[in-house]
């Protein structure tokens, strides 16, 4: 739905509106109740300090880190004026609203995001914060005992239609051609005790995520404000096909489904603390207060004591927090749902070569679909290329590469279909789950020589995965790394140095084959030594390119790219073209090789020449260990420059 | 200050390519219709973000922008909507997860789900005639073949 300007503005005056009738309605209630709410029903002062300064408490008003504060920025969250910074007078406040005279407000049909809003500033606090009483009449028996219950019918409506079984953390996996999906997404899917296991299409998604306007939600300023807060992050919900097709058909990301072993209790818990949070909203900071972080908050409402959320304080990578959740032994299993690419790739490796040209043809209406019934393969066979078939084209269009008349080829294909009565399907292939692979930050110490000079170096990279790192759990041909710094001392000179510094280095590589034909890109800048001056001063750089990366065998990638760069001294600058090609191999599976060689052109014309490139890593004994050997080799006009080093590099 | 750095470095990278994926009207239908449907805001879907004012409950969605009801239920359309081509794919095939939910849908017993995937599969052409089909016809065709079946009869309701 398209929305027009200003309607923010109209929706904002709705929302204060309500607020203030019904704080003033709130006000005027309590008022009246603090006499009859009197000293015999209310817990001691004591109790009260006390309960405010539980764990629960804090998880429950979202006072996280040092907990001096609350990370929720909606006013209407609170019942105390001062209630985002004083646990004390939020529970006082809490506690006197609950314990007002129920309202049974009757059940409202909410049809929009507005009426859920001004229905639920509306309600008792009972049904606004079901959490928070649940908890509380924990806490304070006696004075539960005297509270009467609202029936918060809107509330329990919504959960008798949740019916929830068992909550399971949905992973999409990294996606390069998004900058702020790189790192993958995380949300909750609730499934319900009406469906059986093969149902969960249909089951009830939540997700958190920054909130965009047509207005403010251009590339550019999205970076901007996704940095620093500036856009407010809600909770939405949405039936688990929308998020199947959006992630694994739109965007071709696999899934990752990982269930949770929360009990009953600890589910309910869960579903009124969700129901709290309804139209909150907390600044989305795409570092740290993301989506992924936020679930961990949510979960340790649900089972008190575990703080999966601790330890997260400024970075939130998606594959670390479900680290997170294992070590808090909070997952009973996972589940692997391939993205369409995925699909496809499983079902090429089964097929052979004939079957897949046939598919090819088909697809590309070379071959009628009804022509592949009149081949001599087997029923099945004949099943498996139609299925294949359709599903590249499928693919195709999605991809927005249609093929003339694929509308009509696609149907007659599955009319084909629809004649054999065999069963196609393919067995799965279960690839290594996210959780599984290298952690993500990376520290090495390594020996080397340059130009004869030998030296030590120490390195740290905070963030994510690059070309060597053993690949088992990432994305194919991705490479993301954040401020990557190294630090050498050189032997001789007995000089500390610090080499490079790598503010962004993103590079997508993924290899091209008969039916897949991605373009391979990169994006660099950071500080770096450039050796054609003597003692080889810092200089700022930004390179940027792209090209292909083909396939020539499972293990063999060849990649050729245009890139560009600039670099700046105090001094001059320089810009610059060159064209690099690199050979990936790709080693029993474990270790990797890659040779590149690149030649450039600069306008200053001293730099110009050859770069030779040799890198290996082997990965020792796990994932978080591993032995690289870099080779490098600079053959320019005025200069030569010769370095390699040994290294051991740590993730953790 | 490490975000003031970064913000800097990323200002650089933003103008990186973005996947233009549309999350259009009908997007499960476009492999039939052969028309591009209207776009909700594409960025909203590759970053991870929301178009505002979503409800919280489960909502209409950003796929289906046809609020016409055909008969059947509401959910039926709206699962069709963005399931169209997957749906259209597991009845030829007389299996797969996305007829399954359809089956659920439809309240359909598990001991007459094999039935359902039977029937749909051997009246494919009946279901799918051609490639302008919409959602309405095809949910039309869908009851009326459900009605045609003594064992189905009792499921397909028009709402």
């Amino acid at each position: 739905m398209k929305k027009t300007l200003g309607y923010p503005g109209v929706l904002y005056i709705i929302i204060v509106f309500f607020y203030h009738v019904s704080v003033a309605f709130a006000k005027s209630n309590n008022d009246h109740n603090n006499e009859t709410i009197s000293k015999e029903i209310m817990p001691d002062d004591k109790l009260i300090i006390d309960a405010a300064n539980t764990e629960e408490w804090k998880n429950l008003l979202h006072y996280h880190g040092s907990g001096r504060k609350s990370e929720a920025d909606d006013p209407s969250f609170f019942l105390s004026p001062n209630g985002n910074k004083d646990r004390v007078s939020e529970l006082q406040a809490t506690l006197i609203a609950l314990s007002a005279p129920p309202l049974n407000t009757p059940y409202k049909q909410l049809v929009s995001a507005e009426d859920e809003r001004s229905n639920k500033l509306q309600s008792h606090a009972q049904c606004r914060f079901p959490a928070r009483f649940y908890w509380l009449k924990q806490e304070f028996p006696d004075w539960a005992e005297k509270v009467q219950e609202d029936h918060c019918e809107n509330f329990n409506k919504w959960r008798d239609e949740v019916a929830p079984k068992s909550v399971t953390v949905i992973f999409p996996a990294a996606y390069m051609n998004s900058p702020s999906s790189m790192f993958g997404h995380t949300l909750l899917r609730i499934d319900s005790n009406k469906q059986s296991d093969n149902e969960r299409l249909l089951s009830y998604t939540l997700n958190y995520a920054a909130e965009l306007t047509e207005e403010n939600s251009d590339g550019l300023k999205f970076f901007w404000k996704g940095l620093f807060g500036g856009y407010p992050g809600v909770i939405s919900g949405a039936a688990y096909y929308e998020k199947v097709v959006q992630y694994n058909d739109m965007e071709f990301r696999d899934i990752w489904e990982y269930e949770l072993n929360l009990s009953d209790q600890e589910i309910d818990q869960l579903l009124r603390h969700l129901w709290e949070l309804q139209h909150i909203y907390f600044d989305y900071f795409f570092f740290d207060e993301n989506c992924s972080y936020r679930i961990l908050t949510v979960i340790d409402v649900a089972r008190p004591g575990t703080q999966a959320s601790n330890g997260f304080w400024f970075r939130a990578i998606p594959a670390d927090t479900v680290r997170a959740l294992y070590n808090k032994g909070l997952v009973h299993q996972k589940k692997y749902r391939p993205s369409m690419r995925s699909e496809l790739n499983l079902a090429a490796k089964q097929l052979t070569s004939q079957q897949k040209q046939i598919a090819y043809d088909v697809a590309y209406n070379k071959i009628s679909a009804s022509d592949v019934l009149n081949t001599k393969q087997s029923k099945k066979e004949q099943a498996q290329v139609l299925d294949f078939s359709f599903d590249y084209l499928r693919y195709l269009v999605n991809q927005k590469r249609k093929p003339q008349g694929y509308a009509q080829q696609s149907l007659e294909i599955l009319k084909q279909r629809s004649l054999i009565k065999e069963m196609s399907s393919l067995p799965h292939e279960q690839p290594v789950s996210p959780e599984l692979g290298h952690k993500t930050m990376r520290t090495s110490l390594a020996y080397g020589s340059h130009n004869s000079e030998t030296y030590q170096s120490l390195a740290f990279r905070p963030a994510f995965h690059d070309h060597l790192d053993d690949a088992t759990g990432y994305v194919t041909g991705a490479q993301i790394n954040f401020f990557d710094s190294q630090w050498r001392y050189y032997n001789e000179a007995k000089e500390m140095q610090l080499h490079h510094f790598t503010l962004v280095d993103v590079s997508s590589m993924a290899p091209r084959n008969q039916f897949f034909k991605p373009i391979s890109w990169k994006v660099s800048t950071g500080l770096m030594r450039r050796y054609e001056i003597k003692n080889a001063p810092m200089s700022y750089e930004v390179e940027g390119g792209g090209g292909i990366t083909q396939e020539i065998s499972s293990h063999i990638r060849w990649s050729f790219l245009a890139v560009g760069n600039i670099y700046a001294r105090l001094n001059d600058f320089n810009l610059g073209l060159g064209v690099e090609t690199t050979v990936m191999f790709n080693v029993f599976n474990k270790a990797k090789l890659m040779l590149g060689t690149s030649k450039w052109w600069f306008k200053d014309s001293y730099v110009n020449g050859m770069q030779y490139l040799v890198g290996a890593n082997l990965p020792l004994f796990s994932p978080n260990n591993a032995l690289r050997i870099n080779l490098r080799i600079e053959d320019r006009k005025i200069f030569y420059d010769k370095q390699w080093q040994l290294a051991w590099l740590h993730y953790f | 200050m490490k975000k003031l750095v970064l913000s800097i470095t990323l200002f650089a990278l933003s103008s990186v390519v973005f996947a233009a994926s549309d999350s259009g009207c009908g997007v499960g239908t476009m492999i039939f219709e052969g028309k591009e449907g209207v776009a909700p805001n594409v960025l909203a879907v590759t970053t991870n973000g929301t178009l505002g004012n979503q409800t919280f409950a489960m909502s209409t969605g950003t796929l289906g922008c046809d609020n016409s009801m055909s008969n059947g239920f509401w959910a039926v359309n709206q699962y069709m909507d963005a399931n169209m081509d997957k749906v259209a794919r597991d009845m030829s095939r007389g299996q797969g997860e996305s007829i399954d939910n359809l089956a659920a849908l439809f309240y359909i017993k598990e001991q007459h789900r094999p039935e359902f995937f039977r029937v749909m599969q051997e009246n494919f052409a009946l279901i799918f005639p051609n490639s302008d089909v919409t959602r309405k016809e095809v949910v039309d065709s869908l009851l009326a073949v459900m009605e045609s079946s003594p064992i189905l009869e009792q499921y397909a309701i028009r709402s």
